[in-house]
């Protein structure tokens, strides 16, 4: 299945998920992420062809794109992208040799387990059943039998046998071996160590219980939707997608974040077997120790990592070509990130307001001090990692909080610029 | 290392395998049918053309107007991934989760996922939020959603005991706070925080019967209303904006001469002030064109929010 739709791996599907995510990412823009921004058209494409027309459309008339999105939290009851997760390319070779090992081992004979040997004896054999129909049920006897038959098929026109030509692979045995090494990995196949020999079988049924399916599925989706890693959640609800009642909702999700969940599980996994990892940033190779993963206020996800002696924190959907390494470089003692702060005067009505006002501080400072001045005003002093990063929460306090310093002794010129620049956008003169 | 872009996610594979036990239990496919349940819910593609063609000659054979199976594949049931059981581990094991789990339910994952360990993934709710007496609330309330029982509300404030079927469990990921929707008695549908709510008793009377649903989609369809945004090209205005608005339906304009974007968010009227804070949030980047009440407001909160940093005010001194 060579073609140009499906994709090898993650580091090629992200920037597709960009687009998907933003819808509206022009040619321009699309060339930092990209590495031909001549693929921009054949990704857009591709959403074409995987995403519902009932949440995408994108539609192009002269020089304007417009890009619709469909869907809103209240009444999705899936993630719309999970068919963009399904376009990993998938061989012939593999396909046949996955359904075969599974088939094989679902016999009823299978009973506790089969050797290696077992198994790749029953799969030639399948194979060459299915690939040479005119021999079928003859005992495939060793690898040049392929070859040979092949050679010699009486019905070299058709095109059954033009296909095994095709998909004949010069050492079935190595590659039964990696596929089912494929299936272990994943886990749709156990391996258990029988002395010199594994023996191998289908794992135990995992019902994931009929008699509290009505709670599981009504408790997958909100927290497949809250999760930070989100992508095995959803494909847990695929399985009852028909049963599927929606029963909550999730408002300020970004539907974005799918797109770094495979760095995301990469390192969760450097996280807990405390390895270090290699990884690329803006085009730089970085080493250092993962500490844990965030988000910010737009949920945007982060990691922070100890490196060269101090704590730096790295966008996860920026970074490339994440691998665990075998050593670390765990620190004894993490060191705490500088503080900085924020004085903030807080202009109130009456005492409900500065409630209110007050509760909203606490719920995203909770550590804030405030204290009541005079009249109508009071101080508050709040303890940041970063004082720009406020700026975004504390707008949305206007009129009612006004910055008054900072530790960077910039925030309030900065906050009285921007405010002038806004009310100049809406015509008004300051 | 296995991965989450996983070969046994794709289409084709799940696909087939579904049509192969579907064939062996009896099901019937013509050869339009097998085409139609291979293709799944992907668009029309040359390449996925290609691909089924080969996987049709390879497995199948048409006979009397249906097709049959080459070679008599016997597929199990596919178990859950690793990985799968891993991330259900890992939210099973969040205390913030078990509040939407039974007991009964939680101790048999525990038994079933007993070998396989957690992801360090924060915290999927936040822990404050789920403080007595919240957590008690949400439980009664999730409860009584599952099995369609309907509560009555006392609050905090003055305001009376309400009594409602609860329709669906609201959770703000931006605030981490959650909030109840019930269709109450009054037969409207309501948005509670749970910060708000003193205490929910399930009550014993039967549900209405009524389709909630339905009447849902009715009223969010009365309160769509939209507003539009032009973006400038600042401070990562578009991806933060995207990122806010990514729970509302949207439709973007880039115009590639101008290089700017006009976005219009279809939101319900309920969610207005919250959408304003949004709006606000992003600052000088973004400016609200329409529809023109909105615009007024924000102009007179960016007047007002202004005239604390007039040359007169005073800074520090006062306080």
């Amino acid at each position: 299945m060579n073609n140009t739709l499906y994709m090898k791996s993650t580091d090629d599907l992200r920037p597709f998920l960009e687009l998907a995510g933003y819808g509206c990412y022009s040619r321009q823009q699309m060339k930092t992420l990209l590495e031909k921004s001549a693929t921009y058209d054949k990704r857009i494409e591709f959403l074409n062809v995987c995403l519902s027309p009932d949440y995408w459309h994108y539609s192009r008339k002269g020089k304007e794109r417009r890009f619709a999105f469909h869907d809103d939290a209240y009444r999705t009851k899936k993630n719309e992208l999970i068919p963009i997760f399904s376009m990993k390319s998938l061989d012939l070779q593999w396909l046949l040799c996955y359904l075969a090992i599974l088939s094989i081992l679902n016999q009823p004979n299978a009973g506790k387990g089969f050797s290696y040997s077992q198994i790749e004896r029953e799969v030639m054999q399948l194979l060459y059943d299915l690939l040479l129909p005119c021999l079928k049920n003859i005992p495939f006897k060793n690898a040049a039998d392929w070859k040979k038959q092949l050679a010699t098929s009486p019905q070299k026109n058709d095109a059954v046998i033009q296909l095994a030509l095709q998909v004949y692979h010069e050492n079935w045995g190595s590659q039964i071996r990696r596929r089912l090494q494929d299936l272990v990995r994943t886990g749709l196949v156990n391996r258990v160590s029988k002395g010199k020999e594994n023996e191998y079988s289908l794992p135990d049924k995992i019902t994931l219980l009929p008699a509290g399916q009505k709670e599981l599925t009504a408790a997958l989706p909100l927290f497949a939707s809250t999760a930070l890693l989100s992508l095995p959640g959803w494909y847990l609800t695929q399985r009852y997608a028909k049963s599927l009642t929606k029963k909550s909702q999730t408002r300020y999700v970004n539907a974005l974040r799918i797109s770094s969940d495979s760095q995301l599980y990469t390192l969760l996994l450097a996280i807990r077997k405390q390895k270090n990892i290699t990884f690329t940033y803006r085009n730089r190779p970085h080493e250092g120790f993962p500490l844990q993963v965030r988000t910010d206020a737009y949920q945007r996800e982060y990691l922070e990592v100890y490196e060269e002696n101090r704590v730096i924190t790295y966008r996860i959907s920026r970074m490339n070509q994440i691998q665990l390494q075998k050593g670390n470089t765990k620190p004894e003692k993490i060191p705490f990130p500088s503080k900085q702060h924020i004085i903030l005067r807080l202009h109130y009505d009456n005492r409900n307001s500065f409630h209110r006002l007050t509760d909203a501080i606490w719920r995203q400072c909770p550590d804030a001090l405030v204290t009541q001045v005079k009249g109508n005003t009071a101080q508050c002093i709040l303890k940041t990692n970063n004082n720009r990063s406020k700026i975004p929460w504390l707008r949305t306090l206007y009129p009612q909080v006004e910055i008054v310093d900072d530790s960077t002794g910039h925030l309030r010129e900065r906050v009285r610029r921007d405010l002038k620049e806004a009310l100049q956008n809406y015509g008004i003169t300051v | 290392m296995a991965s989450l872009f996983s070969v046994f996610k794709n289409h084709l594979f799940l696909s087939l395998y579904q049509v192969i036990r579907n064939i062996k239990q009896g099901q019937a496919y013509t050869p339009q049918e097998l085409h139609k349940a291979l293709y799944g819910s992907m668009s029309f593609h040359p390449d996925i053309e290609k691909a089924i063609a080969a996987i049709t000659a390879l497995f199948f054979t048409t006979k009397n107007g249906f097709v049959t199976l080459k070679v008599p594949f016997s597929l199990p049931d596919l178990p859950p991934t690793h990985i799968e059981k891993e991330w259900l581990k890992t939210v099973i094991t969040d205390s913030t989760c078990q509040p939407f789990l039974s007991a009964d339910l939680q101790q048999k994952l525990e038994n079933i996922l007993q070998d396989i360990p957690a992801l360090p993934l924060p915290e999927i709710f936040s822990r404050e939020t789920l403080q007595e007496p919240t957590r008690t609330g949400l439980i009664r309330y999730w409860q009584a959603l599952l099995n369609k029982q309907p509560v009555c509300l006392s609050f905090t404030d003055f305001r009376l005991d309400l009594k409602g079927q609860p329709f669906r469990l609201d959770y703000n990921a931006k605030k981490k706070t959650f909030s109840y929707l019930v269709y109450t008695e009054q037969q409207m549908f309501q948005r509670f925080n749970t910060a708000a709510i003193k205490e929910i008793i399930p009550l014993s009377s039967s549900p209405s019967g009524e389709n909630l649903t339905e009447k849902y989609e009715k009223y969010l369809a009365s309160c769509k209303t939209s507003l539009t945004l032009s973006l400038s090209p600042k401070w990562n205005a578009v991806e933060r904006c995207f990122l806010l608005f990514s729970s509302y339906e949207k439709e973007a304009v880039y115009d590639e001469d101008t290089d700017r974007y006009k976005l219009t968010i279809y939101f319900y009227r309920f969610d207005t002030d919250e959408v304003l804070d949004d709006v606000f949030s992003l600052g000088s980047a973004v400016t609200l064109v329409s529809p023109e009440n909105l615009r007024q407001k924000i102009i007179q909160r960016l007047q007002a929010a202004y005239q604390w940093y007039q040359e007169d005010t005073e800074g520090l001194t006062d306080i």
